[in-house]
């Protein structure tokens, strides 16, 4: 995916009702590279929604703003993530070609296990709250995983 | 109020499964009750609702204090920083809410069998009745089984298994022809399934039991119990009212009322003829020690346990194509492995264990997580949900020196009183269950025609294992000999003859099954018994 295809799935977003796709918690440069991670772990497959058009960038700036738990180890992988785009390829992650962000992030989940370096560590945070955020939406629930559940059932179906 | 001492029957003090319970009977059979409960009550849908969309909510959640998007009775309101942990890694819930933790249990209603009670002082059938009076009244749903320790009870028709269940189902009954003693049974709950006259809300298997019930079908105190006592008439309920000290009169060895604190911090005192405690197994032995009473025995806060475990999960290749639009259920646990070492036991542990299996794919709740992410992630997270089935141990930790509660010596908590400190060290006859129940549930999953997906391996330590936050009991156990015993088979107790215990503190032995139905139907009958005495002018 290319970079100037990234804003109308922001776009997207916005559906949730939240008040404004402008990032309170992240700066405005953190929060491309925030959408572009999260559009390379979980990016939009045939039918099924991505993290972006689910809204995961602004769950997790959502949350990032009230609640300061993961906030350094955001911004630290964030800048891991950027570092490494710099040195390999001599840009942001967020302007990298969608080959060339696969190929960053299948460095930092070599070791999800075990993860060693800041890099590392922050791929196994980065994909637990992206997956998170993306089953907790409407899209990934409804779209994604076709769950109907959560709601009224008068029985429960039995299986056979 | 500062001024004022009101005078009842008997205080009830804690509002959870026991304490509601003693709260209904007593004020049924015609006693003047005063509930007392340190927390507030917690309005369903309102303090706690997990119906609806997250992402809508989010803001007003985080803005209100709460660090978790998904709203839960249990992460939103439990306690923390209430007891001080040694050892391996000890674990405590509580609840401080009307109705306690039944707020937030699962609902999972086994009976102890004839077998479990060789251990106490009293009988199955001594007990049975009441086991049948708090089915009916907690609309419990579940199969008749026909096993000879684990009765079958007045159950609505049972939540059927999901599919990967089934599959352990088929594992079993293929053990089971090799000539191996076990049993797999649909879970029992305190969820209706069944639309009654005067019963609660038929369940609608959204899946969130845990969260909190917001439509209130499953039973709690806060929700059945606490309500009908109130229908009486003869039922005052005290909530954000926390105990601070039993009022004692050593010349007539009588416990006389309670003072405690309200929300604003001030004094009052409650005046009663009983005393009933009922704060938990932790909480009561705490307030039994700060008093420094019941305790001629010296067993006040001893022969702890709770149950511990270990999770083994397979999946079932042939299953990662199937339909799991609508798995959710009563929660995650529909099915139980049980009947383990009933008839002969295992020479390498004492006691026994069951295993909870559950499985489905709830999207607040998924087990299997893969690795990897990008295109196909999302498929492969969908077909290993599917055919995953989860086998979670609980067994009992051995009774021993090593494992009690007392108090902390320095640390107080926000009323200035000691905190609790539990010391858990697992023995070797737990860590020799925990690897039988490795061994059997893996064999299980393969002989069905699974793989084994997660397991803890060889189990070498303590620190594979993981404790019940909430099965803690034992800390003021029955028995007939006061030397050796803190109450008597009433739950009275031995030293202050007004002096009642109505939660799982008084159990004799704890065997593999889930506590809370016993405690209630034990909670159930100490109010019978204590109510005829207080007919008869006692006290």
């Amino acid at each position: 995916m290319k970079r100037r295809e990234l804003f109308p799935i922001l776009g997207a977003g916005i559906a949730w009702g939240q008040p404004s796709q402008t990032p309170r918690f992240f700066t405005a440069e953190q929060y491309r590279t925030v959408v572009a991670v999260a559009d390379t772990l979980l990016p939009d497959d045939g039918d099924i929604p991505g993290a972006v058009r689910a809204g995961a960038p602004w769950f997790i700036d959502t949350t990032l703003f009230y609640v300061p738990t993961a906030r350094q180890a955001w911004l630290e992988g964030l800048e891991a993530v950027d570092g490494e785009a710099q040195r390999e390829y001599g840009k942001k992650f967020a302007e990298l070609s969608e080959a060339e962000r696969i190929a960053v992030m299948e460095r930092f989940s070599q070791r999800e296990d075990q993860p060693q370096t800041a890099g590392e560590h922050f791929f196994v945070l980065a994909r637990r709250q992206v997956l998170e955020a993306w089953l907790l939406s409407e899209a990934g629930q409804r779209q994604g995983l076709r769950y109907r559940g959560n709601t009224a059932v008068e029985e429960f179906p039995p299986a056979d | 109020m500062a001024t004022k001492t009101s005078t009842f029957d008997v205080i009830v003090v804690g509002s959870g499964p026991g304490g509601g319970i003693a709260a209904y009977a007593l004020t049924r059979a015609g006693a003047r009750v005063a509930l007392v409960e340190a927390g507030r009550r917690l309005r369903p849908g309102i303090d706690y609702n997990a119906h609806g969309n997250v992402y809508e909510k989010l803001e007003a959640r985080l803005k209100a204090g709460f660090t978790h998007p998904v709203s839960s009775v249990w992460r939103d309101f439990a306690e923390k920083d209430h007891f001080v942990a040694v050892g391996d890694n000890p674990r405590h819930g509580l609840l401080r809410a009307l109705g306690g933790r039944s707020l937030c249990w699962a609902g999972h209603s086994l009976r102890f069998g004839p077998g479990d009670f060789r251990r106490w002082p009293i009988s199955y059938e001594e007990v049975a009745p009441y086991y049948e009076r708090a089915e009916r009244l907690m609309q419990v749903h579940g199969e008749k089984n026909g096993l000879w320790n684990l009765p079958d009870g007045v159950f609505e028709k049972p939540v059927p298994m999901r599919l990967p269940e089934q599959k352990l189902k088929l594992g079993v009954e293929r053990l089971k022809a090799r000539g191996r003693k076990m049993e797999f049974v649909p879970q029992r709950k305190a969820i209706p399934t069944e639309r009654k006259p005067g019963g609660r809300t038929v369940c609608h298997y959204c899946g969130n039991c845990m969260a909190g019930c917001e439509v209130d079908s499953k039973y709690t105190s806060a929700n059945t119990a606490i309500p009908l006592a109130l229908k009486t008439g003869r039922l005052t309920v005290f909530t954000e009212c926390f105990m601070r000290r039993i009022e004692y009169d050593p010349r007539s060895n009588r416990v006389t009322g309670i003072e405690y604190v309200d929300a604003t911090g001030r004094s009052s005192g409650l005046r009663a003829r009983v005393l009933v405690l009922a704060c938990s197994a932790v909480e009561t032995a705490r307030h039994l020690l700060i008093n420094g009473l019941a305790n001629s025995s010296g067993q006040v806060g001893r022969n702890l346990t709770s149950h511990f475990g270990v999770t083994v999960v397979g999946e079932f290749p042939d299953l990662r194509t199937r339909d799991v639009s609508n798995d959710d259920g009563t929660d995650y646990y529909h099915s139980l492995l049980t009947g383990l070492y009933w008839d002969s036991p295992n020479p390498k542990f004492e006691g026994t264990y069951q295993v909870q299996c559950g499985a489905g794919l709830n999207p607040r709740r998924l087990i299997v997580t893969p690795a990897g992410f990008g295109k196909g992630y999302v498929k492969e997270l969908i077909a290993a949900n599917a055919a995953h089935a989860s086998m979670n141990m609980q067994g009992s930790t051995l009774v021993t020196s090593q494992v009690y509660v007392d108090l902390d010596p320095v640390r107080k908590d926000r009323w200035g009183l000691p905190l609790p400190r539990l010391h858990l060290h697992y023995s070797d006859s737990d860590l020799a269950m925990a690897r039988d129940m490795v061994a059997t549930c893996e064999e299980i999953i393969r002989v069905a025609g699974g793989r084994v997906l997660q397991t803890p391996g060889e189990i070498r330590d303590a620190k594979s294992l993981v404790i019940d936050s909430n099965h803690w009991v034992g800390t003021a156990r029955m028995g007939t000999d006061p030397r050796t015993s803190v109450v008597n088979t009433s739950c009275q107790s031995h030293d202050i003859p007004n002096l009642f215990i109505g939660d799982a503190s008084v159990f004799a032995a704890n065997p593999e099954k889930n506590p809370t139905l016993t405690n209630i139907a034990l909670a159930w009958r100490m109010s019978d018994l204590l109510a005829s005495k207080l007919k008869k002018g006692e006290f």
